[in-house]
C-alpha cells in the first residue's frame, strides 16, 4: 500500500516535470500580452471579440491595415481605385505575397474568403459586417441547396420561399424551405477576382469608412485550398494557415497562444519581434500581480480600485477606446415614456464626479452619443468637434427639478418607485448606487437596485422588462453610423422601445447619401434628435486603461480595442 | 467480630445531605448546567450576544448610514471620524458592517437551522431505516448535489424579486446535504450497537431509537458541521448577492464587504480586515459555544 | 452470489441518478433566460437563423433532448457552443487530468495534515498544541478560498516570491493552489477527528487495550483513529468528487487551465452542452465515490452491513 501511494506520487511530480518543459523564457524579442480569454473562433470570417481580433490581426493581413499614426496604409492591397459613382472599388494586391505554408495569396482568396463568411453554412455571427458589399445580405439570408452544409464555391442558393404574408415558409423541423424557382447566385456578390492580383468589389452604398472596415477581421483572408481541404483547420496550432507578420505555433486551449515571426511574410523586413505569446489570464488581480512582477508585458485589463495607486507610480496608460457608456430609459413605460422625466432624470446625473471618482481611468463625460476620435466629413474635423460636445449641461439639478415638475412631479412626489437594472460588475455596481443617491437626493426619487447575471440581464433588457438600464455601446469601425444605427428602429438593438420615424429617415438618408459632407450632417442631425428625445442617457466616453511594459515600442493599439504588434521592438537598455 | 462498636448512627445533618442530592434533570436542564460550567463556551455565547447588539444597536450610535455616498471622501485610512475608513464610493465602514452583520449572523443562523432540522432529521431517517429507503433518500442526495447550484439561482433569480428570502430558499434546497450524508453514516454504525437494540428491545418505537437515543450520541459531527458550515452560507449569500440574487446594494453583508475587500487587498487592506475579521470572530465564537454545547450534551462523554 | 446481485443492483441505480441528474440539468439550462448566442449587439434575422440551424438550435426542445441522450449513450458529449475548437469530450480529457493533479496533492495535503492536527489535539486536549491546531482549523474554515487564494498568491508569491504567483507547468505552481485547496478540508478534518477521538478515546474498549498493556502507538493507529474515522471518509466521497474536479475560484486566481472553470462559465455563456457534460461527468464521479464510501464503510466498521444477508 505505501508502495503504491510513493509510485502514485511520483508519477505525478514526474508528469508535472515533463509538463514543465515549455515554460516561457525571458528573451528580448518576446512579447507576453494577456488577452485574458481564450479565444471563441480563431477563423476571421467567424471571430468576434477584442481577444480573437488582437490574436488575428498579427496572424493575417488584410488588404489594407492601421499604421502607428492612425493612418489606413495598402497592406496586401498595393493600391486600389474607387470608389467610383457606382460605389466600386478596384484593388491591385502586391505580386509576391504568401501564405505561411508557401501557397500564394491571390484575389481569388479574398473573393473566396468574403463570400464563405457570407455564406449561410459557415454561420458567422460577424457576417453582416460583409453586408456591405453588393448583395451581401441576400446571400446571407439564403437557403443552401439540399445537402449543403460546407461552403463551396460553386455551391448553390435559394430565396427563402415566402407566404403570402410574407413570412418564411418552415419544414417540420423549423428549417427553412428553399423558393426553387427563384435561384440566387454566388456570383451576384460584389466581390470578384478578375485575375490573381485583381479584386473588384462593389458595395450597397456610398460607404466612406469602407477602407478602414478593411482592416476588420471579418475581411481578412483564408487560404481557400487549406479551407477546402480541411473544414477545422483553424481549431488548433497543427493545421493553421495566415498570411500575417507571425504564424502560429502553439495553442494551448484555455492556456496560451504562442506566435512566431513568420518569414514569409511580404513585409517580414519590419517585423522586430520574434515571438508573441498570449496568455489567458482571466484575474484582474492576477494579471495585475504578474504584470508588476514582469511575468507579462501588457495587461489590457487591470483593477480599477488599484487606478490611484498605479497612476501615481507612472505605470497606467490610458488609451483611447470608441464606446459609450448610457443608461437606457424603458419609453414604453410609465412615466418614462414623458421626454421631461427622461430629461430630469438624465440632467441630474453628475457625469463629473463619475469618471473622476469612480471609473478613474480619465473618461470623458458624455453630454452626446458619437464618442470622440472619430473623423467628420474629412479626415481633418472630428465628427464630435463639429457637433459640439454638449447637447446638455452636466449635473444641471436646476433644470432636472423644473422638468420634473412639469411632468406632474413636483419634488419627486408621486413619481413611482423605480428599478436601475444592471448586470454584475463592480463598477456597474458603483455608477448604479452614486446614480441611484443622485437621484434620491437631487430629485426626490426613491430607486432600488436589480443587479443581474449578465444574460438574464440582456434577456430583461432586449424584452424591455426594465424601467432604466445601464448599456454599453463599443463601436465596430469609424464612423458616427455605427454608434447612430443602433437607435434605427427596424436593427433591434436600441432596448428602449424609443421609435422615431424622423431619425429613422435620417439614418436613411445618411445611408443613401453620395455626398460625405451631406451625410455627416444627416448624421449629425439625426445625433441632436436622439438627445432632444433622449432615450438614453449618455454618462461617460470609454477609455481603455493598460498597463504596457516601459521596453516596449511603436505598440500599436486601435480605439476599436485591437493591437498590432508588426512594427513592435523591444528596446534593448531596459531589459534585464 | 463485628458488634454495635462498629457501628455508629448516622448525625442528622449527613443524612439531610444526602436527600440534597441531584435534583432530578431533564436532558436540557442538565445540558444547560454543564454548559454554564464551561467558561470558553460561555465566552462563546456572550461575545455572540455582543456582535448581535454592535449589529443590531450600533447603526443607531454611528453619525453615519450605510447607504450614504460621499464621493469627495473616498478610500480614507481608518481615523477617529472613521474608525474603520471609508469605502470607494466614501461611505463609513464601520456602519457598513453594524449592517452587515444583521444579514451574516441570520444567514448564519438560518443555514444551522436548516442543516440541524433538515440535514439531520433527513440523515438519520435514511441511516436508520437503510435498505431501499435508504438507496433512495441517498440518491436524492446525489442528485442534489451534482446539480450545478448556480442553474439553480439563476432560475431563482427570474421567478423572484431581490431578497433574503431567495438565500433562504437557495439554502434549504441545497445546502443540508452534507449534513445529512454525515448524520446517516454515524447512525448506520450507532444502530448496530448494543444500546439500540437494548432500546428496540424494551419495546421503544422507532421514533424513540431514532431521535431519543442513536441521534443524541451524534451530537459531536453534528456540531461539528454545523459550526464548520458558517461560513461557507456566509459566503455563498456574498455570491447570490454578487450575480444579483441576494440583499440588493447598497445594503451589503460582511461577506459582500469582505469579497470587495479582497479586491482591495494591496491598495486598501482595511476595506477587507474589518469584515474578515468579525467572520472571524463570529467562527471563533460559534465555535466556542458549539464545543460546549456537545460536551454539555454529548452522552458519550458524560461521566 | 448476494455481492452481485448487489453490485448490478447499484449500478442501475447509478444510471438512474445520472440520466435523472442529466434530465433535469437540460431542463433547467434550457430554461434559464438567454442563450449561446445572446449578445448586447443582437444578431441580425439572418445570422440568428444560420447559427440555429448550425446547431440544431431551432429544432424543438423534445428534439434536442433526445438528441443529446442519443449522443450521450455513445458517451458523445457533443461540441462546445462557445469554444469552436473544442469538443466538450476535449474539455474533459484536456482538463480533468490538470485539476485532478492539483485536487490529489490538496487532498493528500488535507488528510495528513488533518489528521494529524486532529489526532494531537485530542491526545493533548485544552493545552497548548489543541489550542493552536484548532485555532488554525477555524481560520481554515472561516476564509473562503478566494480570499486565501488572493492572500497567498499576493503575499507568499508576490512579496516574499517563495513560490510562482500563478500559472501551470513545475511542481512549485501546484504549492499554492494546492494549500488553497486543502486548508477547508484540512480544518474540517482536524476538527471532525479531534471531536471524535475525544468520544472513542473514552469508550470503554479502548480502556481495555490500554489497560491490557498495549502501546498507545497501537492503541491510536489500530483502534482509536480507524473508529475516528468514519465521519471522515463521509466527508471524502463529495469531497474528492468536488476537488478533483477542480475550483472555479482557486483556478482563476492562480491562472490554472483546469476543468473548474467550465462548472461556472459555461453558465454563464449559456454553453449548454459543456453545462451538462461537466455535470454529468461530475454525477459520476460523485456516485461511484459514494458508492465506494459505502463500501468502505464496512471495511472501517464490520458492524455496518450494506449487504443484507438474505438478500
Amino acid at each position: 500500500m505505501k508502495r503504491f501511494v510513493y509510485l502514485v506520487v511520483v508519477s505525478i511530480l514526474l508528469s508535472v516535470v515533463t509538463l514543465n518543459g515549455c515554460s516561457p523564457k525571458k528573451s528580448a524579442s518576446i512579447v507576453r500580452y494577456n488577452i485574458a480569454a481564450e479565444p471563441q473562433y480563431l477563423d476571421p470570417g467567424k471571430a468576434t471579440g477584442i481577444p480573437e481580433f488582437t490574436v488575428l490581426l498579427n496572424l493575417f493581413d488584410g488588404l489594407t491595415r492601421y499604421n502607428e499614426q492612425n493612418e489606413i496604409i495598402p497592406s496586401v492591397a498595393e493600391k486600389w481605385n474607387g470608389p467610383n459613382e457606382n460605389n466600386e472599388y478596384t484593388f491591385t494586391l502586391r505580386k509576391g505575397v504568401m501564405w505561411s505554408n508557401g501557397d500564394p495569396v491571390t484575389a481569388y482568396d479574398f473573393e473566396y474568403s468574403w463570400k464563405r463568411a457570407l455564406s449561410p453554412e459557415l454561420a458567422s455571427e460577424y457576417a453582416y459586417q460583409l453586408y456591405y458589399l453588393k448583395n451581401g445580405k441576400i446571400l446571407n439570408s439564403a437557403v443552401p441547396a439540399e445537402g449543403q452544409t460546407e461552403f463551396k464555391m460553386e455551391n448553390k442558393y435559394y430565396y427563402p420561399k415566402l407566404d403570402e404574408k410574407g413570412n418564411p415558409v418552415l419544414n417540420a423541423d423549423n428549417s427553412q424551405v428553399p423558393d426553387l424557382d427563384k435561384p440566387f447566385s454566388l456570383d451576384d456578390i460584389g466581390v470578384k477576382a478578375t485575375d490573381d492580383n485583381t479584386l473588384l468589389v462593389s458595395l450597397e452604398s456610398n460607404t466612406p469608412f469602407f477602407l478602414s472596415l478593411l482592416t476588420f477581421t471579418t475581411y481578412l483572408p483564408v487560404n481557400h485550398l487549406v479551407v477546402e481541404k480541411n473544414p477545422d483547420w483553424s481549431k488548433s496550432a497543427k493545421n493553421f494557415v495566415g498570411n500575417g507578420p507571425f504564424k502560429m505555433n502553439t495553442w494551448i486551449h484555455a492556456d496560451k497562444i504562442e506566435v512566431v515571426k513568420n518569414e514569409k511574410y511580404w513585409d517580414a523586413g519590419v517585423v522586430k519581434l520574434s515571438k508573441i505569446l498570449f496568455t489567458m489570464v482571466d484575474n484582474q488581480a492576477t494579471e495585475l500581480v504578474l504584470w508588476e512582477s514582469g511575468q507579462l508585458d501588457v495587461a489590457t485589463n487591470p483593477p480599477p480600485i488599484e487606478f490611484d495607486r498605479l497612476k501615481k507610480e507612472g505605470k497606467l496608460q490610458i488609451l483611447p477606446y470608441l464606446g459609450t457608456y448610457y443608461y437606457a430609459f424603458n419609453t414604453t413605460r410609465k412615466p418614462f415614456d414623458d421626454v421631461r422625466v427622461r430629461k430630469a432624470l438624465s440632467f441630474a446625473i453628475d457625469r463629473q464626479s463619475i469618471v473622476q471618482n469612480i471609473t478613474k481611468g480619465e473618461q470623458k463625460p458624455a453630454m452626446a452619443f458619437v464618442p470622440y476620435g472619430i473623423p467628420d466629413s474629412t479626415s481633418d474635423k472630428e465628427f464630435r468637434t463639429v457637433g459640439g460636445d454638449q447637447y446638455f449641461t452636466d449635473n444641471n439639478l436646476e433644470e432636472a427639478k423644473e422638468l420634473l415638475a412639469e411632468a406632474g412631479f413636483p419634488g419627486g412626489a408621486g413619481f413611482p418607485e423605480m428599478n436601475i437594472l444592471y448586470n454584475s460588475n463592480e463598477t456597474h455596481h458603483s455608477i448604479a448606487q452614486a446614480i441611484q443617491q443622485m437621484w434620491n437626493e437631487g430629485l426626490g426619487i426613491k430607486c432600488n437596485l436589480m443587479n443581474q447575471e449578465w444574460k438574464v440581464y440582456l434577456d430583461k433588457r432586449s424584452s424591455l422588462d426594465y424601467d432604466v438600464a445601464r448599456a454599453g455601446w463599443i463601436g465596430d469601425f469609424m464612423d458616427p453610423s455605427t454608434f447612430l444605427d443602433t437607435f434605427y428602429s427596424s436593427s433591434g438593438t436600441s432596448d428602449t422601445g424609443w421609435v422615431s420615424p424622423s431619425f429613422d429617415a435620417l439614418i436613411e438618408k445618411a445611408r443613401s447619401a453620395n455626398d460625405n459632407f451631406l451625410r455627416m450632417r444627416y448624421l449629425h442631425d439625426a445625433e441632436m434628435l436622439l438627445m432632444e428625445d433622449m432615450p438614453i442617457a449618455p454618462i461617460y466616453f470609454y477609455t481603455r486603461p493598460i498597463l504596457i511594459s516601459k521596453k516596449l515600442q511603436h505598440y500599436i493599439s486601435s480605439s476599436l480595442g485591437y493591437t498590432d504588434f508588426k512594427w513592435t521592438e523591444i528596446s534593448a537598455e531596459t531589459t534585464p | 467480630m463485628i458488634n454495635d462498636s462498629l457501628f455508629a448512627p448516622l448525625p442528622k445533618e449527613a443524612l439531610q445531605k444526602k436527600e440534597k442530592t441531584r435534583p432530578s434533570l431533564n436532558f436540557w436542564q442538565d445540558g444547560w448546567s454543564r454548559l454554564k460550567q464551561n467558561k470558553m463556551s460561555m465566552i462563546g455565547l456572550y461575545l455572540i450576544i455582543l456582535i448581535a447588539l454592535f449589529s443590531i444597536i450600533g447603526p443607531f450610535l454611528v453619525p453615519y448610514t450605510y447607504q450614504n455616498i460621499d464621493l469627495a471622501r473616498t478610500f480614507l485610512n481608518p481615523s477617529w471620524q472613521h474608525w474603520f475608513g471609508t469605502d470607494e464610493l466614501g461611505r463609513d465602514v464601520l456602519v457598513r458592517v453594524m449592517w452587515g452583520g444583521r444579514i451574516s449572523l441570520t444567514v448564519g443562523l438560518v443555514a444551522s437551522f436548516i442543516n440541524l432540522v433538515i440535514g439531520v432529521i433527513y440523515g438519520g431517517i435514511s441511516g436508520y431505516f437503510g435498505g431501499k429507503i435508504d438507496e433512495f433518500m441517498m440518491r436524492i442526495v446525489d442528485i442534489i448535489y451534482s446539480i450545478p447550484i448556480l442553474l439553480i439561482v439563476i432560475l431563482l433569480m427570474v421567478i423572484l424579486k431581490p431578497g433574503l428570502t431567495n438565500i433562504f430558499i437557495a439554502l434549504g434546497l441545497s445546502y443540508w446535504v452534507g449534513m445529512a450524508r454525515i448524520v446517516r453514516g454515524q447512525i448506520l454504525t450507532l444502530k448496530e450497537q448494543e444500546f439500540a437494540l437494548a432500546a428496540k428491545m424494551l419495546g421503544a418505537t422507532n421514533r424513540q431509537v431514532l431521535f431519543k437515543h442513536l441521534l443524541p450520541n451524534t451530537i459531536g459531527p453534528i456540531t461539528v458541521s454545523v459550526t464548520l458550515m458558517i461560513p461557507n452560507a456566509i459566503f455563498f449569500e456574498a455570491f447570490l448577492s454578487f450575480i444579483g440574487l441576494g440583499v440588493s446594494a447598497p445594503m451589503a453583508s460582511w461577506g459582500v464587504l469582505a469579497s470587495d475587500g479582497i479586491r482591495a487587498i494591496n491598495a486598501y487592506p482595511f476595506l477587507l480586515f474589518f469584515p474578515a475579521f468579525f467572520i472571524c470572530l463570529t467562527m471563533l465564537s460559534f465555535n466556542f459555544l458549539g464545543d460546549g454545547l456537545r460536551d454539555a450534551f454529548d452522552p458519550r462523554l458524560r461521566k | 452470489m448476494a455481492l452481485a446481485t448487489y453490485l448490478i443492483r447499484k449500478f442501475i441505480y447509478i444510471v438512474i441518478v445520472v440520466l435523472t441528474v442529466a434530465t433535469l440539468t437540460f431542463i433547467m439550462a434550457h430554461a434559464i433566460p438567454g442563450g449561446p448566442f445572446t449578445r448586447e449587439k443582437p444578431l441580425p434575422p439572418a445570422v440568428k437563423k444560420n447559427i440555429e440551424a448550425r446547431y440544431n438550435l431551432d429544432k424543438p426542445v423534445l428534439f434536442q433532448y433526445f438528441d443529446y441522450m442519443k449522443n450521450l449513450i455513445r458517451l458523445d458529449l457533443g461540441p462546445s457552443f462557445r469554444y469552436e475548437a473544442l469538443t466538450v469530450n476535449d474539455i474533459i480529457r484536456q482538463k480533468f487530468p490538470i485539476s485532478a493533479v492539483l485536487g490529489f496533492v490538496a487532498i493528500i495535503i488535507a488528510l495528513i495534515l488533518g489528521i494529524a492536527a486532529g489526532t494531537i489535539s485530542a491526545l493533548y486536549p485544552h493545552r497548548w498544541q489543541d489550542s493552536l491546531f484548532m485555532f488554525l482549523a477555524l481560520l481554515g474554515v472561516s476564509i473562503p478560498s478566494f480570499i486565501l487564494a488572493t492572500f497567498l498568491m499576493y503575499v507568499v508569491g508576490f512579496k516574499l516570491g517563495w513560490f510562482p504567483v500563478a500559472g501551470w507547468g513545475s511542481p512549485a505552481h501546484i504549492v499554492l493552489p494546492a494549500f488553497t485547496l486543502a486548508a477547508y478540508p484540512m480544518a474540517f478534518i482536524a476538527k471532525t477527528i479531534r471531536t471524535n477521538m475525544l468520544e472513542v478515546l473514552n469508550q470503554d474498549y479502548i480502556k481495555v487495550a490500554r489497560a491490557k498493556g498495549l502501546p498507545e502507538r497501537i492503541v491510536l493507529t489500530r483502534h482509536a483513529i480507524k473508529n475516528a474515522i468514519l465521519p471522515v471518509i463521509t466527508y471524502l466521497g463529495p469531497l474528492v468528487a468536488s476537488v478533483f474536479t477542480g475550483s472555479f475560484l482557486v483556478e482563476s486566481i492562480f491562472a490554472i487551465p483546469g476543468l473548474g472553470k467550465y462548472f461556472v462559465s459555461s453558465i454563464y455563456d449559456r454553453d449548454y452542452t459543456v453545462i451538462m457534460g461537466v455535470t454529468i461527468f461530475y454525477c459520476v464521479l460523485l456516485v461511484g465515490l459514494n458508492f465506494l464510501v459505502d463500501i468502505s464503510y464496512t471495511f472501517v466498521d464490520p458492524r455496518i452491513r450494506i449487504v443484507k444477508q438474505n438478500d
